[in-house]
């Protein structure tokens, strides 16, 4: 054990944590005192990572171990994985915070709410930077549980609904986990996460035991990550406050199910074996069929959040298709898009609040004209839109170039079928928001509405909106640049470490 | 500069009225001339998109040239006109200005996409402009192809990338290499950036687009946007892309085709930009008989890559000079008529115009290709079908015309026109005064469509009317209503989703997986399922 510079990623965990613990001791009263407590907490994250990145770049490690049991270690270091995804996490809780403080003034449960909200966020790290399945299990179990409370924050009875079928699912993929787990820990021990996998040795007359606990796994990944028919509850958590939603979407809970599927395929099994017991061709599959789904689905919400919902689920999928994929290229693609979905989508979800609290928008039939109203929000909404379709320069097109190329080299063809009706489909129900927005005429009652909050709210839900938004330009426009998440996704194929 | 000064006045358009800087607007398009006229150079931004490079070279040139001209002249003209909406109108004017910009100064494969369906998605924006039903209509037309050609595009480009990476396109061709097979890729992309082009049967958003469009947009729109498509030919599909001949053929017969079909289905109609349309389709037919020539060889490329350019810009600036004429009520005044009647005759072919010099240049380039014969005879015949169709146009025109005043980007832009092409030839060595067997080689369509006139108006031969939208409305009538006929319900559910009713299987199976009863046996069925099958 070693607490000094080396245990770095355990420090950004405790950052959350303390905050969590902090907000919820100061109570509901004090809110100055949290407000700044919650942007100290993301800052200092925030400033923990970009150390962190600086440092792998000149070619530091981390790595925190601390035995549990015999041969079971709880084990946090950071790799270029861990970094892509703490990255994004960071950098988008910062923001996020800031868009939350300003979604929810002057609504009850606040203390409760940031409470948890860090819990959820220093359980994503710990996500992130877990180095083996045991510690992965831990922070994603403790994830689901930190989410529940902000999902039914609202207290309704739909928002419970959706709680109970969120819990219903997660727990069951967790017990998978478990199980999983279990059954690989007595085959060949605790692993750690290394590029390649450590059971390659052992595959030899393990092929079924090999097979059935990549399927468990997989499987209880797959519940988070919404593959198909495991995504009922993504949709339906929707009613939670926007805020949470585009934290669900784009980093937490989806994110750490896609974060799964990853590690899975190339640190635990290693792409080579897990294409030699034939599994990939299972996940590409599942994932091919969600990505379809999803959009087909999403063509029919009237709902706007809902329409995003199914959007996520078809968007999320793109990881997994790409990383199943296998070849250079698609992986680069599966592993950038992971970050390229989480800046776009969290834009869309600003924006569908910013609609919402504003002016009390949420059928997609009621966007007509608001171009008009709200330009910021309807521009950003745009480009996030436009982005989903993977439009050039946005960041989707990188990912798409990257998926489309990397399938004919893998051999798989008809992926770039997959891609290309889901850009078709993506457009048949993302344009028609956009044409809404600019070339529908105001209508006279939604003219008269008065917008639903104050200039300074305004501003803080605009703001991180515009924020997200040029991340989610500048990452496709300037992927060329060093330190683009594509360029560190380039290193991590080209240069495993 | 040339990307970033249209891209600066979208952003300034949608915060402010343009007012007191208006007279930038038409500037805006004015990088790209000195880019055409400036010696080669590249600039490499490794650190944007996937490593883009920019740069005008031999292809482009003629294309920056027509993109310089048309494009400011048509500003100034739409500075006057556009009245209502005349925010949006600028900021998608000038987001079609920095896409096409891309487009053409792109020397690899992932920016000259990009600026290519920046172009596109902007250009709905023009289309739709004046916000009625028809104009509503057309633009879901033109934005159904023209994803439909993106979409095709970025196929064929990942079957690039997954060979060549972002390939270099002045690379391109020794990348693919001697191959006695085409390349897969070539199919995508020729389909499209046909989408662009107008080519049959992928013209339909041509006619239906430019009546609705206003004035200076329809001008641009047919005069420099659809030659994206081709330029996207020229970059994508060298000689060595297409390999074997067969095909090459078959193009250039669809090329042929769409020349006289278009011209002649334009004849029936009745509004004039929807004949000016027309008459665009049968060009880019002719223009993609060129292209089609150029793909027999290096040789064949290498001799018809000047006559292409030279067509290019000469289409180019005497359509949109035709366009805005439409917008000036060229038959009230004889200046006017002047005006109006030097690129219609242009168009036509007429000796001593630049029309003639490119029909020359044409028909000297195929003549030398391995094609058959009569491929040259049917060009010539095309001046005939022309001359009827700007017949027709002037006609209309004479019927519909209100006096309105003329405006001096018009003169411009129709001085470029004669001027221009002439300069180009004269730089590029193609220009050369007609012998006695050219004058009349240039003469006798133009005397026979006259006659033709003469003789149908002795007889009164009335025309056929023919539906504007022509193969939309014949998938109409034979009632096999297709997503694009609009008023479908399912289509319109698409385009405006009220609450729709999922089938009620999959709705129920939505709702059933909600359920903890159903959920817990499908995960465990799932995963005995997977299990077994592995098992076998």
């Amino acid at each position: 054990m070693n607490f000094g510079w080396q245990a770095l990623p355990v420090y950004v965990v405790l950052t959350s944590v303390v905050t969590g613990i902090l907000i919820f001791a100061l109570g509901e009263a004090r809110q100055r005192m949290r407000t700044a407590l919650n942007l100290a907490g993301a800052l200092v994250k925030l400033i923990l990572i970009l150390v962190m990145l600086l440092a792998i770049q000149t070619g530091a490690s981390f790595e925190f171990r601390m035995p549990v049991l015999p041969g079971l270690d709880l084990l946090l270091h950071a790799d270029r994985l861990t970094m892509l995804f703490a990255t994004l996490s960071a950098l988008l809780w910062l923001v996020t915070t800031v868009y939350a403080i300003g979604y929810l003034e002057q609504s009850p449960n606040r203390a409760r709410f940031f409470g948890f909200f860090s819990l959820c966020v220093a359980a994503t790290m710990g996500v992130a930077s877990a180095g083996n399945l045991f510690t992965f299990f831990i922070f994603y179990e403790l994830l689901t549980l930190a989410t529940w409370p902000l999902v039914v924050h609202r207290g309704t009875p739909e928002a419970f609904a959706a709680g109970r079928l969120y819990l219903t699912y997660t727990l069951i993929g967790g017990v998978l986990v478990l199980v999983g787990l279990i059954w690989l820990t007595a085959l060949a021990g605790s692993g750690d996460f290394i590029v390649g996998g450590t059971l390659a040795p052992i595959a030899a007359g393990n092929e079924a035991a090999l097979r059935g606990i990549f399927v468990l796994l997989m499987l209880g990944f797959g519940v988070k990550a919404a593959l198909l028919p495991l995504h009922s509850w993504l949709p339906r958590a929707m009613v939670a406050p926007a805020p949470v939603s585009a934290l669900l979407h784009a980093v937490a809970v989806v994110k750490a199910g896609a974060f799964g599927l990853v590690r899975l395929i190339q640190d635990v099994f290693g792409f080579e074996l897990a294409l030699a017991l034939g599994l990939t061709d299972l996940l590409t599959w599942l994932a091919a069929a969600t990505v379809i789904y999803g959009s087909v689905l999403a063509l029919r919400q009237s709902d706007l959040k809902r329409r995003l919902a199914f959007s996520t689920v078809s968007q999320v999928s793109y990881i997994a298709l790409g990383v199943a994929t296998g070849s250079a290229l698609a992986t680069i693609g599966g592993l950038v898009h992971l970050v390229h979905q989480g800046m776009t989508k969290i834009t869309l979800f600003f924006c569908a609040g910013n609609y919402a609290e504003g002016l009390g928008v949420h059928a997609v039939e009621e966007l007509d004209g608001l171009g008009q109203r709200m330009p910021v929000t309807s521009v950003c909404f745009t480009l996030g839109a436009l982005g989903m379709i993977g439009v050039p320069p946005l960041a989707g097109f990188i990912t798409k170039w990257h998926l489309g190329a990397g399938a004919i080299t893998a051999g798989a063809p008809w992926v770039v079928a997959v891609l290309a009706a889901s850009t078709l489909l993506n457009a048949a129900y993302f344009l028609p928001l956009v044409h809404r927005l600019w070339f529908r005429p105001l209508p006279a009652t939604m003219a008269a509405r008065e917008l639903g909050i104050s200039g300074r709210r305004l501003q803080a839900l605009v703001g991180p909106t515009m924020i997200v938004a040029m991340l989610a330009l500048f990452a496709g426009l300037l992927a060329g640049t060093p330190g683009s998440p594509l360029f560190w996704a380039q290193r991590m194929i080209g240069d495993p470490a | 500069m040339a990307l970033l000064l249209p891209l600066v006045l979208a952003g300034a358009c949608l915060l402010w009225r343009p007012q007191r800087w208006r007279f930038l607007l038409p500037a805006a398009s004015l990088p790209a001339l000195a880019l055409a006229l400036l010696p080669a150079g590249r600039a490499d931004l490794d650190w944007t998109l996937l490593g883009v490079t920019l740069g005008a070279d031999a292809a482009s040139r003629p294309f920056l040239l027509l993109l310089g001209v048309a494009w400011s002249t048509c500003a100034w003209f739409a500075l006057a006109y556009i009245e209502r909406h005349e925010r949006s109108f600028w900021v998608f004017w000038m987001l079609t200005l920095a896409g096409i910009n891309l487009a053409f100064l792109a020397q690899d494969a992932a920016a000259f996409y990009a600026g290519y369906a920046v172009m596109s998605l902007a250009g709905y924006g023009l289309v739709l402009h004046e916000r009625t039903d028809e104009a509503r209509r057309a633009g879901r037309i033109y934005l159904i192809l023209a994803l439909v050609g993106e979409v095709l595009i970025i196929t064929g480009l990942f079957l690039l990338a997954a060979e060549f990476g972002n390939v270099d396109l002045a690379s391109l061709p020794e990348e693919l290499g001697e191959r006695t097979q085409m390349h897969p890729a070539a199919v995508f992309l020729f389909t499209g950036f046909a989408v662009k082009m107008g080519t049959l049967p992928l013209h339909v958003w041509l006619p239906m687009a430019h009546p609705v469009a206003p004035v200076p947009a329809s001008a641009i729109l047919s005069g420099v946007i659809v030659k994206a498509g081709l330029l996207g030919w020229l970059r994508f599909l060298p000689p060595e892309a297409v390999g074997a001949a067969p095909p090459i053929i078959a193009l250039v017969l669809l090329g042929l085709a769409g020349a006289f079909y278009a011209a002649l289905y334009g004849v029936s109609q009745t509004r004039p930009k929807a004949i000016l349309a027309w008459s665009t389709v049968s060009q880019m037919g002719l223009l993609l008989t060129l292209f089609a020539a150029s793909l027999l060889g290096a040789v064949e490329r290498d001799l018809l890559l000047p006559v292409i350019g030279l067509w290019v810009l000469h289409h180019g600036l005497n359509k949109a000079a035709l366009f805005l004429a439409t917008g000036c009520a060229p038959t009230t005044s004889r200046w006017r008529l002047t005006l109006f009647a030097l690129p219609a005759l242009s168009l036509a072919g007429l000796p001593f115009t630049s029309g003639a010099l490119a029909k020359d240049a044409a028909k000297a380039g195929l003549a030398l290709a391995p094609l058959p014969a009569w491929v040259v005879t049917a060009l010539a015949w095309s001046s005939v079908t022309t001359a009827l169709l700007l017949w027709r146009l002037y006609e209309r025109l004479r019927a519909t015309d209100e006096p309105v005043t003329a405006r001096p980007a018009w003169l411009m832009l129709t001085a470029a026109a004669i001027v221009l092409p002439w300069w180009w030839a004269v730089t590029t060595g193609q220009a050369a005064l007609p012998d006695a067997t050219k004058l009349w080689d240039g003469a006798w369509p133009l005397l026979l469509a006259a006659a033709v006139i003469l003789a149908a108006r002795r007889s009164g031969f009335g025309l056929p009317r023919l539906p504007e939208d022509e193969m939309l409305a014949v998938t109409r009538r034979l009632a096999w209503r297709t997503a694009l006929a609009a008023p479908h319900p399912a289509f319109e559910r698409i385009w405006n989703p009220i609450p729709p009713a999922l089938p009620a299987c999959l709705r129920r199976a939505e709702e059933r997986l909600a359920r903890l009863p159903v959920v817990g046996p499908c995960l465990l069925a799932l995963l005995f399922l997977t299990w077994a099958l592995w098992m076998v």
